[in-house]
C-alpha cells in the first residue's frame, strides 16, 4: 500500500505541503515547518504591511508580529471562514491599523492605494472566470463596481481609513463616503456569491 | 442603548472593515452578539474583506527577516509557562492549541462529516476523530508526537526530536500486525517531521513506528 506525504525539509517551499498542514507544523514548533511557513508567506505579509503603513521599518515590525500572533493564536484559525493566507493577511491588516492609529504615522498615500483599483471592466465579458484564482476573481469583482465605490473600499481596506477620513480625502460628505463603502462592499459580496454559484 | 437591526446593518460594512467609530462599534457588536441575522450579515461582509486582502501586492522583506521571526517565535516558547519542547509533556494550553489547529486543518481536508464542532468564544473547532499519541524510544523517553486524523480523508502528522539517526521510515501498524509504510523523515539536529494524507483505514491502526535504517524501531506510539 502506498501512501504519500510531505517531509518538510525536502520539499520545495512553494510546492506541497498544503498551507493548512504547514500551519500545523508551524504551531507544533517544528523548525523546518516554521521556516517553510515563513518563507511561503513572508512576501505577502510584508507586502500587506508595507502597503498599509508605507514605512519599511514599521512594516517589518507589523509583519514580524503577524507571524508571532499566528504562532500564538493558531487555534483560532477557522478553515470554514477562509484560507490560511487570508487569515494571516487579516491578522497583518489589523496590526497595521493598530500601528497607524497608535503611532500616528502617515498611512499610504491615497493616490498609491488607488493604484490597486483595477480599470473598470463592467462592460467587458469576463472570460476565463471559471479558471481564475481567488485574487484574480476578486480583482475582477473590484473592477466590476463603480470606481468611486471601489476607491472607497480600497482606501478603507488597505489604508485603514475611516469613513470620515475618506470623506476628507475624496472631498465628499461623510454620508456619501459611508454609502460608497457600504454599496461597494455589498456589490462585491453579490459578485462573489454569483461567482461561487457559477463555479 | 442597544441599537436596532436597521442601525447595525448600516454600520456592518464599517464593522467588517474594522474602521467603525469606537463608540458605535461597541454598541453594534453587543447587538451582533445577540442577533443571528446581524451576525450573519457581518460574517458575510467580513469574508469579502478577507478575500479583498488577496489583492495586497507582495514585497520582499528586508534581509534577515526570516531569522528575526524565528527568534521571536523562540522567545514565545521561552516565556514562562509556555515552554513546549516536544521532548517534554506540552502544557495543557499548548496541547489544546495544537489540537485545534489540527482540527482546523482537518476541516480543510474535507472531514467535515466526521467532526464534532464546538463553537467556543473563539469559534475554534474541535475534532473528535483526531487521535494523539506520544512516541517513546526504547528507554521510554518521550521523543515526539503523532496525530492521526480520521474521517473521510485521513491524514497523519508526526514530529520526532532527539533522534540519533539521520533518516527514519514511518510505519503504521495495524491490529493484525500488518505494517504499512507511509513515508520517511529526515532529521536535522535530531529533529524531523512528516505529514500527509493516507489511504490506510486509520481506525485499524494500533501503533506507529519510527524505524531506523537497519530496521530497528527507534520509537513507538500506541494509538
Amino acid at each position: 500500500m502506498v501512501a504519500y506525504g510531505q517531509e518538510w525539509s525536502r520539499q520545495p517551499i512553494d510546492a506541497q505541503p498544503s498551507d493548512e498542514l504547514l500551519l500545523v507544523g508551524y504551531c507544533l514548533g517544528d523548525s523546518a515547518a516554521a521556516t517553510a511557513f515563513v518563507r511561503r508567506f513572508q512576501r505577502r505579509v510584508f507586502g500587506m504591511a508595507l502597503q498599509m503603513v508605507s514605512d519599511p521599518a514599521l512594516a517589518e515590525d507589523v509583519a514580524q508580529e503577524a507571524f508571532t500572533r499566528a504562532y500564538r493564536h493558531g487555534q483560532v484559525f477557522d478553515a470554514r471562514r477562509g484560507s490560511v493566507p487570508t487569515w494571516l493577511l487579516a491578522i497583518t491588516r489589523n496590526l497595521a491599523i493598530d500601528a497607524l492609529r497608535m503611532r500616528r504615522v502617515e498611512p499610504m498615500d491615497p493616490g498609491v492605494l488607488a493604484g490597486l483599483v483595477p480599470p473598470s471592466t463592467r462592460t467587458e465579458p469576463e472570460r476565463h472566470a471559471e479558471r481564475a484564482d481567488d485574487a484574480t476573481r476578486m480583482r475582477q469583482a473590484l473592477a466590476s463596481i463603480p470606481p468611486d465605490q471601489a476607491r472607497a473600499v480600497v482606501l478603507a481596506t488597505f489604508g485603514g481609513r475611516t469613513a470620515r477620513e475618506i470623506s476628507e480625502v475624496e472631498n465628499i460628505p461623510l454620508g456619501t463616503a459611508k454609502t460608497r463603502i457600504r454599496d461597494g462592499l455589498l456589490k462585491l459580496r453579490t459578485h462573489w456569491t454569483d461567482e461561487d454559484v457559477a463555479r | 442603548m442597544n441599537p436596532s437591526c436597521e442601525q447595525v446593518r448600516a454600520l456592518v460594512p464599517e464593522l467588517a472593515l474594522g474602521i467603525a467609530d469606537a463608540g458605535e462599534r461597541a454598541a453594534a457588536l453587543e447587538h451582533v452578539d445577540s442577533c443571528p441575522g446581524c451576525r450573519e450579515a457581518l460574517a458575510e461582509l467580513s469574508k469579502v474583506v478577507d478575500d479583498l486582502l488577496l489583492l495586497a501586492p507582495e514585497a520582499e522583506p528586508p534581509l534577515g527577516f526570516e531569522s528575526r521571526v524565528m527568534n521571536r517565535i523562540a522567545a514565545e516558547d521561552a516565556r514562562p509557562g509556555t515552554v513546549v519542547p516536544l521532548t517534554t509533556r506540552p502544557p495543557r494550553r499548548r496541547r489544546r492549541r495544537l489540537a485545534m489547529t489540527l482540527a482546523a486543518a482537518a476541516i480543510v481536508i474535507g472531514a467535515t462529516t466526521a467532526v464534532v464542532v464546538n463553537h467556543n468564544r473563539n469559534r475554534a473547532p474541535v475534532v473528535a476523530t483526531d487521535r494523539f499519541a506520544t512516541l517513546h524510544d526504547a528507554a521510554g523517553a518521550d521523543v515526539g508526537k503523532v496525530i492521526i486524523h480520521g474521517g473521510t480523508e485521513p491524514w497523519v502528522f508526526m514530529a520526532v526530536r532527539n533522534g540519533d539517526g539521520t533518516e527514519y521510515r514511518c510505519e503504521l501498524v495495524l491490529g493484525d500486525g500488518t505494517k504499512v509504510p507511509i513515508g520517511s523523515l529526515k532529521l536535522t539536529n535530531g529533529r524531523g517531521s512528516w505529514g500527509g494524507p493516507t489511504t490506510v483505514n486509520v481506525s485499524k491502526v494500533r501503533w506507529v513506528h519510527v524505524v531506523d535504517s537497519d530496521g530497528s524501531v527507534f520509537a513507538n506510539a500506541t494509538i
